[in-house]
């Protein structure tokens, strides 16, 4: 997947002008930089949210998304909110099993704890059909433990499916424990573009995050 | 404090709200003196009592009650559907809002009066009600429709989800609350632009009609009697409404 020559602003804010970058299939892309860099607006122009110029080569029309936010239906049950983006009954049932919410299926959303809900939204991006998976800083809102314990569970279920991820972030720690690769985004270019295994990885990220 | 005083103090607050609408009655009736141009409170709910044990009385209120219904039903269904494409369609929603604009403008009582020339005495009060109706809920319901989190709508987006299954898990039960809740004011004024419409009609077989009859007749209790009835089926079915809508709330939100 690539993006080649992208270009967005908002009013007379230039966010991306010429930005380039490519994404390798079935790896987990970390992209890292302090707010306002355009994190999030990359992530919209992946899914289709907001209009760009440039070009995009193999992004599917159809992805998955885990918001910062759970953003589940108020109305609907667990069950029926996976079933709303396009989840298929037997799917949905074996994700409930794999994220620990069977017994929680007919339940709404407002009868789930802050974490209980990120999982139905981490479930509800993998039963899309998309290869494409966006998230963008899923586990922000959450406490230390909760965060470890989320990206243990998305890890197990991208283990088993392995689709190309990019990951927003401007944790650290995060992007090390999740990602293959990670950018990092300075005034809409990429900085630094690093294997997280890579030697010496975290202390690059770190000296390419404090350096203007 | 408590729920059981608030509730004790809202009583109190409606009770003495009557009773001064009573007291000021009463004062009326002995300033007129006379009971063919102002009867007594006291005549009036005696002779609504009676008008409740009368066969007429009641056939004659539910034909009116299922012209308020079938207008109301008719006037939700257009709203509805016209909002829902006007949301889902700017350039629809442009076209139609001088239009719904003119509608609301309109004085009732032109509109009787012109509609009594194309329909019949039964079928007017209908027409004349829905008239006046599918503006308000048209608005009400475009208003409940933008009223959706933008957050969802973006969801929606991202995910591709079909507009049918948007409309019936989304907009629909999020626009619920506000819909019964503007939708039983509507079904009460609706039976209040009915009995109008009967009333210039002369609408056989109707309260409106009976209305008329009482002022011919010089019945002056029996007018004020029947408009007493209207009145509290109005207040009972914004009451109902308003309950309905508040569980309908708690049970989306």
């Amino acid at each position: 997947m690539k993006i080649e020559n992208l270009r967005k602003s908002y009013g007379d804010q230039v966010v991306f002008d010429g930005f380039d970058l490519e994404i390798t299939e079935r790896e987990i892309l970390c992209v890292l930089g302090p707010s306002g860099v355009g994190k999030t607006t990359l992530l919209k122009i992946l899914s289709g949210l907001t209009p760009y110029e440039g070009r995009l080569d193999g992004i599917p029309e159809r992805v998955g998304y885990i918001f910062q936010e759970p953003r589940l239906i108020p109305n609907l049950t667990v069950k029926e909110n996976l079933a709303f983006t396009g989840g298929e009954a037997q799917k949905i049932e074996k994700m409930l099993e794999e994220i620990g919410l069977s017994a929680h299926a007919e339940k709404r959303p407002k009868m789930l704890s802050g974490g209980e809900k990120q999982r139905v939204a981490i479930a509800r991006a993998f039963l899309s059909d998309s290869p494409l998976l966006l998230m963008d800083e899923p586990f922000s809102a959450l406490d230390t433990a909760l965060k470890m314990r989320l990206t243990d569970l998305f890890l197990r279920i991208w283990e088993k499916e392995k689709r190309t991820a990019v990951f927003v972030t401007h944790d650290l720690g995060e992007a090390l424990a999740v990602g293959h690769r990670i950018v990092v985004l300075k005034k809409g270019s990429i900085a630094l573009d690093i294997r997280a295994d890579e030697e010496n990885a975290k202390e690059k990220l770190l000296e390419c995050l404090v350096t203007e | 404090m408590k729920k059981g005083e608030k509730y004790l103090k809202k009583i109190l607050f409606t009770l003495g709200a009557f009773g001064v609408l009573l007291l000021i009655w009463q004062i009326a009736f002995f300033c007129v003196g006379n009971p063919l141009v102002l009867p007594s409170p006291w005549e009036c709910f005696g002779e609504f009592f009676v008008l409740l044990s009368k066969a007429r009385f009641w056939e004659n209120f539910f034909a009116t009650f299922l012209r308020a219904v079938s207008a109301f039903v008719l006037s939700a269904v257009l709203g509805l559907g016209f909002a829902l494409i006007s949301y889902l369609l700017p350039s629809f929603r442009a076209f139609l809002t001088p239009i719904a604009a003119f509608l609301r403008a309109l004085p009732t009582v032109a509109v009787i009066l012109v509609i009594l020339v194309f329909l019949s005495p039964a079928s007017a009060p209908v027409a004349v009600a829905s008239l006046a109706l599918v503006p308000a809920l048209y608005s009400s319901a475009l208003a409940a429709f933008f009223s959706v989190d933008e957050e969802l709508i973006e969801l929606c987006r991202v995910y591709r989800v079909p507009v049918k299954k948007r409309v019936f898990s989304l907009y629909l039960p999020a626009a619920t609350p506000y819909l019964i809740r503007e939708g039983t004011a509507g079904l009460s004024f609706s039976l209040k632009l009915a009995v109008s419409a009967e009333v210039l009609a002369s609408t056989f077989q109707s309260i409106g009609g009976m209305m008329q009859e009482a002022k011919l007749y010089l019945e002056i209790s029996s007018l004020f009697a029947l408009t007493v009835a209207v009145v509290l089926v109005g207040f009972l079915l914004e009451g109902v409404g308003a309950i309905l809508a508040r569980r309908v709330e708690r049970r989306v939100k």
